[in-house]
């Protein structure tokens, strides 16, 4: 068995952290020592099953998150040990894992949030960050909750209309037509449709109408596409959407 | 003979009368750690990444200059002023620094820059050329218009937009750290990835196919018809969200 590796150099390793010279001898020695390759295949199913939580981590109690992961894993492992040593080994893995990631997950750019005493707070947080992957995670939170009321789905289209950062529009775009199934997330995207912002939004936001088949919009499409004092990419957009929403 | 050293002379003079006489220059530094550094309309530039704390602006080539300016300071109709001897403009306001070109020459420049700094870059006009990121792994926001933007072991989170240009990222040594979107409107978007990397996959277009050589655990539940596809590969990880409207999405094993 190869002993060379820790357990936090399988971690680093699987979060894409460890270092460079150590990420070549890693590979190296997992195709060549099998016991090493169960350890790292071993926690891969881990990671990936804490990546498939609907729940980031710090919204579980200690107790809960082992007690899900002994119970995941207990189903999903085939190795012949004793269920009972197989789970307190998973566990403690998981337990470590819980302990690298806790600090650094929500940052590092993880996917979703839902306790509900917390989410306000952290969304409007990372709202006001000053850094653009700060509020293009809000857009994320926002956009995966269950329930959306009519201030996030307002707060989404300002920021589709006003965030310095295009990439941010276009995030807070997405999101809102994740929920287009909403009133008045289809009011914001209507909304938002002006002549002027970053090309790509422009594009996109034209696009995502034509999906939803807002035909509403068609009036201000045919202006825009005879306009010249509009930029050509926007004309252009504007007569191809134009031409989609007649269709249907 | 002495037609031929006529002739040799008068080439030397206009050599050296040339308008666009190249010389060599001394790198401008300032220190960028831990700030947002905004790089605005600027003509070839590649970013490298350092451990250093300063930011350092030399040029790839030659520069290119006017041999009548010398002793003096280029400006520009919006009152900027070169005050790094690159044709570029720095100031500093606070946490951000601001670098813009100066004139219209489009020098080819090579800026090294901070691990720990946010860079920040836009470029909405056809001057200039592609955008290059090697090495990096501080926090990226690109928007490109016209030119492609490539991306070599930038480690995020990065997010870049490009309406006509392709956006092509590889990563060699290891996987994204943070989330990566790359979004492109009428070009493609290729990205290269180590076989092992575990990865949440949003792919999007609308009007363009997606390829790949991963081995993809698809999410039927979020298969729809507007061409977006919810996968992961390796067991799942950060988000890597590829969007190409009207072309094609590559994704490949390194």
């Amino acid at each position: 068995m190869n002993t060379n590796f820790t357990e936090t150099d399988l971690i680093d390793y699987l979060s894409g952290e460890l270092e460079d010279s150590k990420i070549v001898a890693l590979e190296k020695a997992v195709q060549n020592d099998e016991s090493l390759h169960q350890r790292l295949e071993e926690y891969r199913g881990i990671y990936g099953w804490l990546n498939s939580q609907d729940k980031l981590i710090s919204s579980y109690s200690e107790d809960e998150f082992l007690r899900s992961a002994a119970h995941h894993l207990q189903n999903s492992s085939a190795e012949s040990k004793s269920p009972r040593l197989r789970i307190l080994r998973y566990s403690a893995i998981a337990a470590s894992i819980l302990l690298v990631f806790s600090l650094g997950w929500w940052l590092g750019g993880s996917s979703v949030l839902t306790n509900t005493q917390d989410f306000a707070s952290q969304w409007e947080e990372l709202l006001e960050g000053e850094r653009s992957s700060h509020r293009i995670a809000a857009t994320r939170l926002i956009a995966s909750q269950p329930n959306v009321d009519e201030a996030l789905i307002s707060r989404l289209g300002i920021l589709l209309r006003e965030d310095p950062s295009p990439n941010v529009r276009l995030a807070a775009l997405e999101a809102l037509a994740t929920l287009g199934q909403y009133h008045y997330a289809r009011q914001e995207l209507i909304m938002s449709l002006e002549p002027n912002g970053p090309a790509a939004v422009q594009i996109q936001l034209i696009e995502i109408l034509i999906e939803l088949e807002e035909t509403k919009i068609l009036p201000r499409l045919h202006d825009w596409s005879q306009d010249l004092s509009l930029p050509q990419y926007l004309r252009d957009a504007a007569e191809l959407g134009r031409f989609k929403l007649d269709k249907i | 003979m002495h037609k031929l050293s006529f002739f040799s002379i008068l080439f030397f003079l206009l050599a050296n009368l040339t308008l666009n006489a190249q010389e060599t220059q001394a790198a401008f530094t300032i220190n960028a750690a831990n700030k947002t550094v905004v790089f605005s309309e600027i003509g070839k530039l590649k970013i490298v990444g350092t451990d250093a704390n300063e930011m350092r602006i030399s040029g790839a080539g030659p520069r290119k200059r006017n041999s009548r300016a010398e002793g003096l300071k280029l400006i520009s109709v919006s009152g900027l002023q070169d005050n790094t001897g690159w044709g570029l403009s720095v100031t500093e306001d606070g946490n951000t620094i601001t670098v813009e070109q100066v004139g219209k020459k489009n020098n080819e420049y090579t800026i090294e820059l901070p691990h720990s700094a946010v860079l920040q870059y836009t470029q909405s006009t056809t001057d200039g050329s592609h955008f290059r990121i090697e090495s990096f792994s501080g926090e990226v926001d690109v928007t490109m218009m016209y030119h492609k933007v490539y991306l070599f072991d930038v480690a995020g989170p990065v997010a870049v937009n490009c309406v006509y240009g392709d956006i092509i990222a590889e990563y060699t040594a290891r996987p994204p750290s943070g989330d990566l979107r790359l979004h492109a409107t009428y070009a493609d978007v290729d990205l290269t990835l180590p076989a092992a990397t575990a990865a949440n996959l949003s792919l999007s277009t609308s009007y363009g196919d997606m390829y790949t050589d991963f081995d993809l655990n698809v999410d039927r539940g979020t298969m729809n018809e507007g061409g977006k596809l919810n996968a992961t590969i390796n067991g799942g990880g950060k988000l890597v969200s590829l969007q190409s409207t009207y072309d094609d999405i590559f994704i490949r094993k390194k």
